[in-house]
C-alpha cells in the first residue's frame, strides 16, 4: 500500500501554505519572465502577433477562405490567441517540474504546486496577450466590442485550461513512461487544424465535423466568437462539453499525479 | 515527535534495476534533540534527508513532520541562478510567511555580499553562491535544521561566522546533521544514526558509536577527536 508524505497538519493550514506557497512562485515566475528585460515583455506579443499576421494574409490573398460574419483579423486574433494559450500553458506546464525540481527541496513545496503556479503564470501572460492583439485587431478593423465578454473570456480560459489539464495527465504518466512527453509536439501540431484556428465551425466540411467536434478546444474557440459576433452562430459549440471535459481531464490528472508522484525523479 | 518515518520503504531504478534504500524503516526524531545521520557512501543518508524534507516522496509508508522544517541547509538548488540574491531571498521569505525586506537585510548583511546581493546568483562565484545559501539559512527562524555536509563554506573568517551562527541557533533549534566529518557530529549532536544496515543503528552515546563505526569502517579510530 502506497502512502504520501505530508506534514500533519490540517485541511485549513495546508490549503493555507499551499496558496503562500503559489502566490510566491507566481511572483518568482513572473519576474524571470517579464523581469530580467523589455525584450521579454516584446517577445510575449511577437510570437502569437506574427502567427496572427500570417494567418491574416493568408486570408487576404485567398478571399474565398474568409470566415463568415466576422472580421478578418479578430477572427485570426481569436482563434489563434486562444490556440496559442493552449500550445504554451501545455508546453510550459509540462516542463514546469524538471525545470524546477531544485524547488522541491523547500519543504512545503510539492510538484502540484509547482504545477499550478506555472498555470497560474500563463493564465497572467496570456491574458494581457489576448488582449492586446484582440484590442489591436480591433483598432485597426474597427470591429465591434464583443456582445458577451464575459463567456469570451470564459472560452479563452477553458483554453489555457485544457493545455494544463492536458499538461498534467501527459506530465504524470511520463514519470513512468519519460518517452511520453514526445506526444507533446504532435498534439499541439495537430491541434492547430482541429480546433477551428484555421477554419470557423461553420465553415468545416459538414463530414468532418462529428470528427472534429470531440476537442473541447474546438467548443471553447466557436464560443468565443459566437460571444464576440451574435451574427455568427457555430454548429458545435457547446459550453457543457466544454466544462465536461475540463472537470474530466482535471480529475484524471489530480488522481494521476497523485498516483505517480512516487516516481518523480529525485 | 517533531519527525517520524513510519514504514518508509523507498527505492530507486538505476541502470534498469531497483535498488532499495530502505525497507520499512522505522525513526522517530523527537524535539530538543540533535541528530546527527552517519553511514557509509551509498547507506541512504542524503535520501533520507530529503525524505524527511519533503523532497521526496517514499514509495511506501509515511513521513509525519510536526515542525518548522528548513530545506537542507547549503543547498542551492531552489534558488534561481537568474534571479538577484535579494529576489530569491524574499522568495524563500514568502514561502515561509515571512518579512521579505527583514529576511534580504539579514542575509545581505550576514552573507558579507554587499552590492552582489543586487547581481543574478549566476555572475557569483561558488564560494558566494554558498555563502549566501548559508546566510539565507540563518535568516529564518526554524525549529529543525536540515544540514548536509556544508559546515565548510568559505573563508577561515566566514566559517568561523558559520560555526557561531549554527552554535547560537543551536539554542533555539534542532538539527539534523549528515556528515562524514565525525568531529562534528560528536561536537553538535546528541543523538547518532548509523544507517547501511537493515534497521538504522540509533544511539545516545555519540562518542562511543560514532568510534565503533569509524573502527568498524576504517579499523582504526584516528582521525577523530575524542
Amino acid at each position: 500500500m502506497t502512502f504520501t508524505t505530508q506534514p500533519n497538519r490540517s485541511f485549513a493550514g495546508a490549503l493555507s501554505v499551499q496558496m503562500r506557497v503559489i502566490v510566491a512562485l507566481v511572483l518568482r515566475e513572473l519576474v524571470m519572465e517579464l523581469g530580467q528585460s523589455r525584450a521579454a515583455i516584446f517577445w510575449m506579443f511577437f510570437r502569437p502577433a506574427i502567427l496572427v499576421a500570417m494567418m491574416y494574409a493568408i486570408y487576404s490573398l485567398n478571399h474565398s477562405l474568409t470566415p463568415q460574419g466576422m472580421p478578418l483579423m479578430a477572427f485570426c486574433a481569436t482563434g489563434w490567441a486562444a490556440y496559442f494559450s493552449f500550445m504554451r500553458t501545455m508546453a510550459d506546464t509540462t516542463g514546469s517540474v524538471k525545470g524546477g525540481s531544485g524547488l522541491l527541496m523547500f519543504p512545503q513545496m510539492t510538484a502540484l504546486d509547482l504545477f499550478i503556479s506555472q498555470t497560474v503564470t500563463q493564465w497572467f501572460i496570456y491574458n494581457f496577450v489576448f488582449i492586446g492583439l484582440v484590442g489591436f485587431s480591433m483598432l485597426v478593423e474597427r470591429s465591434p466590442l464583443p456582445a458577451n465578454p464575459l463567456q469570451v473570456m470564459l472560452a479563452y480560459w477553458a483554453c489555457g485550461l485544457v493545455g494544463a489539464c492536458l499538461a498534467l495527465i501527459i506530465k504524470s504518466f511520463a514519470r513512468i513512461v519519460p518517452a511520453l512527453e514526445n506526444i507533446v509536439m504532435p498534439i499541439r501540431r495537430l491541434g492547430h487544424f482541429v480546433s477551428g484556428v484555421i477554419v470557423s465551425g461553420a465553415d468545416t466540411p459538414s463530414f468532418l465535423l462529428p470528427y472534429f467536434s470531440w476537442n473541447p478546444l474546438f467548443h471553447a474557440i466557436e464560443l468565443m466568437r459566437e460571444a464576440w459576433w451574435p451574427a455568427y452562430v457555430s454548429p458545435i459549440a457547446d459550453a457543457w462539453y466544454v466544462f465536461r471535459c475540463l472537470f474530466f481531464m482535471a480529475a484524471i490528472g489530480l488522481i494521476l499525479e497523485r498516483a505517480t508522484r512516487r516516481f518523480l525523479e529525485p | 515527535m517533531s519527525l517520524e518515518c513510519i514504514d518508509v520503504t523507498k527505492s530507486y531504478v538505476t541502470m534498469g534495476r531497483r535498488h532499495t534504500v530502505f525497507q520499512n524503516l522505522n525513526l522517530s526524531l523527537p524535539k530538543g534533540i540533535n541528530v546527527g545521520l552517519i553511514g557509509p557512501n551509498g547507506s541512504g543518508k542524503s535520501t533520507l534527508l530529503r525524505l524527511l524534507a519533503g523532497a521526496d516522496v517514499p514509495d511506501e509508508g509515511y513521513v509525519v513532520r510536526n515542525t518548522r522544517l528548513s530545506w537542507p541547509l547549503g543547498f542551492s538548488g531552489g534558488f534561481s541562478p537568474h534571479l538577484s540574491g535579494i529576489a530569491n531571498a524574499r522568495f524563500a521569505a514568502r514561502i515561509y510567511n515571512r518579512d521579505p525586506n527583514h529576511v534580504a537585510a539579514f542575509t545581505e548583511e550576514f552573507s558579507g555580499l554587499g552590492e552582489f546581493m543586487k547581481w543574478p546568483l549566476k555572475v557569483c562565484s561558488t564560494g558566494m553562491r554558498a555563502r549566501f545559501a548559508f546566510a539565507l539559512s540563518m535568516a529564518i527562524d526554524f525549529e529543525t535544521i536540515l544540514i548536509d555536509e556544508i559546515l565548510g563554506v568559505g573563508d577561515a573568517d566566514f566559517r568561523a561566522k558559520c560555526t557561531a551562527a549554527l552554535d547560537e541557533r543551536r539554542a533555539r533549534s534542532d538539527i539534523i546533521l549528515v556528515s562524514h566529518n565525525l568531529k562534528d557530529i560528536i561536537r553538535l549532536c546528541d543523538r547518532v544514526v548509523i544507517l547501511g544496515g537493515r534497521q538504522p543503528i540509533i544511539s545516545d552515546d555519540v562518542v562511543k558509536t560514532v568510534k565503533r563505526y569509524n573502527l568498524a569502517l576504517t579499523g582504526s579510530a584516528d582521525g577523530v577527536d575524542f
